[in-house]
């Protein structure tokens, strides 16, 4: 799951979740140069696609690099 | 002479013996006497009373034309004046259930008393828990006998003290989770320690308030090669075509919808909108609907061979108003479709 909140769904249970943006712009960033919103958008997406493939057992929180270092 | 007892009975064209799913757009139908279980129903009212309409429906018809079924309903009410309005039972039926709930609602509204009864974990319960006084039944109707019985009884108790029913779990209907203090023999510091003492002794104790508790699923296995898995995408956001063609709710939405992405690059801004009402979709749709779901990013990723393939619909539900046991439900539905489709992972992209 892609969440702007990954508070709530880490609570509720949900053992993949990956950070988004806002829950304006979930994947992307509207104020960023194209070049960077497709790069940040690139990065969440294949962030979720990566964590499909890593053993959980506990609810986990995924984060692209790109996301962190977007966030105020 | 005992005065006779008028009642309506909403029941949906399933009970109506109609059919099933298939004729679940059977429109509003009123027929002037007991139908299905209303049979048995209305002979254990006993003489007195009297079942004066059955009105049936079919279950999506009722949701895609809520506003418009709970009108005629109203009509029929005001015309029927009957003492009573009886919905259901719908057990573990989610969209009978919230028929069975929103007719109960439209009574009340017009000053008739109505009950229903249905299984707890019910939308119906779940989302009107505090306007219907439903009775708790089973998921299936093998108890229904027995529940009818229990209908009546709550029936008669709701016609003769409504003001001062009781809470739900003494007097034998789904607790409505309203909370009306009262003056107990015992104050709070004694009721707690007496608490205490029962949970440290390993004696049973009741408590005051109830916690949810909406169950634990165990992590799927890991894919062990995503180059080679289909993959399916869902958004909570409502992302339909513009100008919302199959008239998605924008709030307590039911139904899960699939839109074709199989030839699609990406989703345009002009050919696309996000209905959800929980949030301000102004950029999804102004700018960029894909920011709702990425669907350019997925397709790169295809063709970069990280995924294997993408299954060619784009799940889309909406997110708000939305009860867990109805997001279970829906899951479960989206579950068994994708599974049809050889679906071996999926991302749900959740504002």
């Amino acid at each position: 799951m892609i969440s702007a909140l990954p508070a709530i769904p880490l609570s509720l249970g949900a053992h993949r979740v990956v950070r988004g943006l806002r829950v304006e712009h979930l994947c992307g960033d509207p104020n960023l140069s194209p070049d960077r919103d497709w790069e940040l958008m690139y990065g969440i997406a294949t962030t979720a696609l990566e964590a499909l493939e890593v053993a959980v057992g506990d609810p986990q929180l995924f984060q692209s690099d790109l996301v962190m270092s977007e966030e105020a | 002479m005992r005065k006779q007892l008028r009642i309506v009975h909403y029941i949906n064209q399933f009970f109506a013996g109609i059919g099933g799913e298939e004729h679940n757009d059977t429109p509003l139908t009123v027929v002037d006497k007991p139908v299905g279980p209303g049979r048995l129903l209305e002979s254990l009212f006993g003489e007195q009373a009297q079942i004066v309409a059955t009105i049936y429906c079919g279950d999506d018809y009722f949701v895609s034309n809520e506003k418009e079924v709970i009108s005629e309903i109203q009509a029929i009410l005001y015309d029927q004046r009957p003492d009573l309005v009886v919905t259901g039972p719908a057990f573990d039926a989610g969209r009978y259930g919230i028929s069975c709930a929103l007719v109960c609602k439209a009574a009340q509204d017009v000053g008739i008393p109505a009950v229903t009864g249905m299984h707890e974990d019910n939308p119906g319960i779940t989302t009107y828990r505090h306007e219907i006084i439903s009775v708790p039944t089973g998921e299936t109707p093998i108890g229904m006998a027995s529940e009818l019985k229990d209908i009546v009884a709550l029936a008669h108790k709701l016609l003769e003290e409504s003001s001062s029913l009781g809470p739900g779990d003494q007097v034998g209907f789904a607790p409505t989770g309203i909370r009306t203090p009262y003056l107990r023999e015992n104050h709070a510091a004694e009721r707690s320690v007496n608490m205490l003492l029962a949970r440290l002794k390993s004696e049973p104790f009741s408590s005051e308030i109830s916690n949810l508790s909406y169950g634990s699923v165990v992590a799927p296995e890991p894919i062990k090669d995503l180059s080679s898995t289909k993959v399916a995408f869902i958004t909570t956001a409502g992302v339909v075509p513009k100008g919302n063609p199959d008239q998605l709710s924008t709030n307590v939405n039911r139904r899960v919808m699939e839109y074709d992405i199989s030839n699609l690059e990406q989703l345009n801004v002009d050919e696309w909108e996000s209905l959800h009402s929980g949030f301000k979709g102004f950029i999804y749709n102004t700018v960029n609907p894909n920011y709702a779901l990425p669907l350019p990013a997925f397709k790169e990723a295809e063709r970069q061979g990280l995924i294997g393939s993408i299954y060619p619909q784009m799940l889309s539900v909406v997110g708000g108003g939305c009860p867990v046991t109805e997001a279970k439900r829906l899951g479960s539905e989206i579950s068994a479709r994708l599974q049809k489709g050889g679906v071996q992972a999926a991302i749900v992209a959740s504002t």
